[in-house]
């Protein structure tokens, strides 16, 4: 079923080169006969790191389905760098340059870490392939020693190192990171903190988090949802600001 | 501090998938070894290279089985009816091939341009064509008008692909036009003759044709699956289609591709049924289809060697039980089924996915 209000062309609202990478306007996602996003509206700054915030159910990894196509919204229009995405399929999506970093990290652990790699090297040739590895080598120095071993044999750090990597081996503009301190030490926490901070100077970060250190030291900007609802929007230092806002949605208290 | 390092070898073997292959290694041995003394040595010899052709006949219908079933978990019944239509398309199209050009009545034929007089050999090369391009279509049609709104529902497969089998099976009879259940070769297709390596042992050369090509088909698909970027999409398809398609494939190509080609590996099986026993019927399939569900659980779901290694312990091993207990010839590859799944249930080489 295709929605209605389908954009033209003319409508969109980034061109290529404005400063907007990622729109979302009305999205409507339904999962069977639940209706889970209802109408998120967000924008996403390019080179910036964007944290989506809120309570578990509010919609977040929904949103994140919903940009990617694997839960395709009803309503509402997705934008990217002037692309309509929705009415897309989810490869065609990941091609225009989206990087999907899954919830519980999705690796093939069936493969090895290099195999995970390589595929996700999506039609480059051998040398581009090397060059990608060696930067992802050098924001993870620790991956060179399990390239070789068993993904699903691997540690939840371990893995979320070769989930991120993945997504940095295609020439993606965006990354999509859902929930990456789920499941992992305080101190692998710590580190992919300071990964993070430092992709962002290579690539625009729509992150889903609920670990509020991670949230408020790798995000410029934030939005709260709810119920799959907008709550409201800002810089994060705003965010952090705000206790009665960090306390009643987030459940948080900052110091 | 120096840490007494342990041999390699006791390394090697807690690896529990090269245990599987030595134990059933040994063990066949062991069989063999018994039965060598009981029989004398060239019907021995005769019986291990029928065993060989046997296997590679069983590798070649299971192989495709066990990519379309075992990998992509699609319960496909069709697959009996493919083989079938492989092996007859090609046995049809040998025939014609083979014949003189036509004349008078016969010429207005729709396939009378086929009838060249040609040798076997391109007779055979041509034929073979006809037949892996049969077994390509009917693959590329099922899975494109049925299976692929049906994957991941075992029981609309069973039900849809036992429909198919009953279509497929009558509708064969119709476009080749059988006059009986038994289809025969007119002349014998290449490669004809034999050698004698001594001079109690007879070898044909059909024989060793069929070993080489099941042999090749292993080398094939084990190359695809796991040394190029194609299988490692399989292999991720397999895993996590989704996630597949979020680093940019389509998914469905990819399986698509997978399911023609397991197709093509039945019509080729068939193929080499037909050559093997020179001629067939329009019920091989299904007789092969059993045996090779049995091969394909023996060796392991999703195993792409484990399939090999069950079609070699079937094939070798029938026809020393055939002739010490002709009794058993028709259940023991269920006794051997039921016996490996007390074992191990998940087959031999099963739980790894290519």
């Amino acid at each position: 079923m295709k929605p209605s209000n389908l954009p033209t062309s003319a409508t969109i609202p980034n061109g290529p080169n404005s400063e907007d990478l990622l729109v979302l306007e009305g999205v409507h996602t339904y999962i069977s006969q639940f209706h889970i996003l209802q109408g998120v509206s967000m924008t996403i700054k390019r080179g910036a790191a964007t944290v989506l915030l809120g309570r578990n159910g509010a919609g977040k990894t929904t949103t994140l389905k919903s940009i990617m196509g694997l839960t395709p919204p009803r309503q509402g229009t997705i934008s990217y760098d002037g692309q309509p995405l929705v009415g897309k399929t989810t490869f065609e999506i990941a091609r225009s340059g989206i990087g999907y970093v899954p919830e519980d990290r999705g690796i093939f652990r069936e493969m090895t870490s290099e195999e995970n790699l390589l595929l996700a090297a999506r039609g480059e040739t051998t040398a581009e392939y090397r060059r990608r590895l060696e930067f992802c080598l050098e924001l993870f120095p620790d991956m060179g020693q399990f390239l070789r071993q068993k993904a699903g044999t691997l540690s939840g750090g371990q893995q979320q190192m070769v989930a991120i990597s993945r997504g940095l081996m295609t020439d993606n503009k965006l990354l999509l990171i859902d929930e990456p301190s789920k499941g992992l030490a305080p101190i692998v926490v710590k580190a992919v903190i300071d990964t993070l901070v430092k992709l962002k100077e290579h690539v625009t970060i729509l992150l889903v988090e609920q670990n509020f250190t991670m949230a408020s030291t790798v995000g410029d900007y934030f939005y709260l949802i709810d119920d799959g609802h907008n709550i409201t929007d800002g810089l994060m230092s705003q965010l952090i600001g705000d206790k009665e806002l960090t306390r009643q949605y987030l459940g948080v208290t900052v110091k | 501090m120096k840490v007494a390092q342990r041999p390699n070898l006791y390394l090697a073997l807690r690896n529990p998938r090269l245990l599987t292959l030595i134990s059933v290694v040994v063990g066949l041995l062991l069989v063999l070894l018994y039965i060598n003394t009981a029989i004398k040595f060239p019907v021995f010899v005769k019986f291990l290279i029928n065993g060989l052709v046997e296997s590679a006949v069983l590798f070649l219908m299971a192989s495709g089985l066990s990519l379309i079933f075992g990998l992509m978990d699609v319960v496909n019944f069709a697959h009996g009816a493919v083989f079938t239509w492989g092996g007859i398309a090609f046995m049809w199209s040998f025939n014609l091939f083979t014949m003189p050009p036509a004349t008078g009545k016969d010429s207005s034929s729709p396939v009378a341009w086929m009838q060249m007089g040609l040798e076997p050999l391109p007779a055979t090369a041509l034929a073979l064509v006809v037949g892996l391009v049969t077994g390509g279509l009917l693959g590329a049609g099922v899975e494109f008008l049925a299976i692929r709104r049906l994957y991941g529902r075992p029981v609309f497969q069973i039900l849809l692909t036992l429909g198919l089998v009953l279509v497929l099976d009558e509708s064969l009879k119709i476009v080749f036009s059988l006059k009986s259940q038994n289809y025969d070769f007119l002349a014998t297709p290449w490669p004809t003759g034999n050698f004698k390596p001594s001079s109690e042992i007879l070898v044909n050369w059909k024989s060793v044709a069929i070993v080489v090509a099941g042999l090749l088909v292993f080398g094939g698909v084990y190359w695809l699956l796991n040394r190029t970027k194609v299988g490692l999409v399989i292999r991720g398809g397999v895993e996590d289609p989704q996630m597949v398609q979020a680093l940019g494939y389509n998914v469905r190509v990819y399986f698509f591709g997978v399911f023609v080609l397991g197709s093509v590996l039945a019509a080729l099986g068939g193929i080499a049924y037909s050559i093997n026993s020179a001629g067939g019927s329009d019920q091989m399939g299904q007789f092969s289809l059993l045996t090779a569900f049995v091969v394909v659980v023996i060796g392991g779901l999703g195993s792409f060697s484990g399939a090999a290694v069950g079609a070699l312990l079937v094939g070798i091993i029938s026809p020393y039980v055939a002739y010490h207990f002709p009794g058993l010839a028709d259940s023991f590859v269920m006794l051997l089924l039921v016996l490996v799944l007390l074992i191990r249930p998940q087959g031999l080489f099963g739980g790894k996915k290519y």
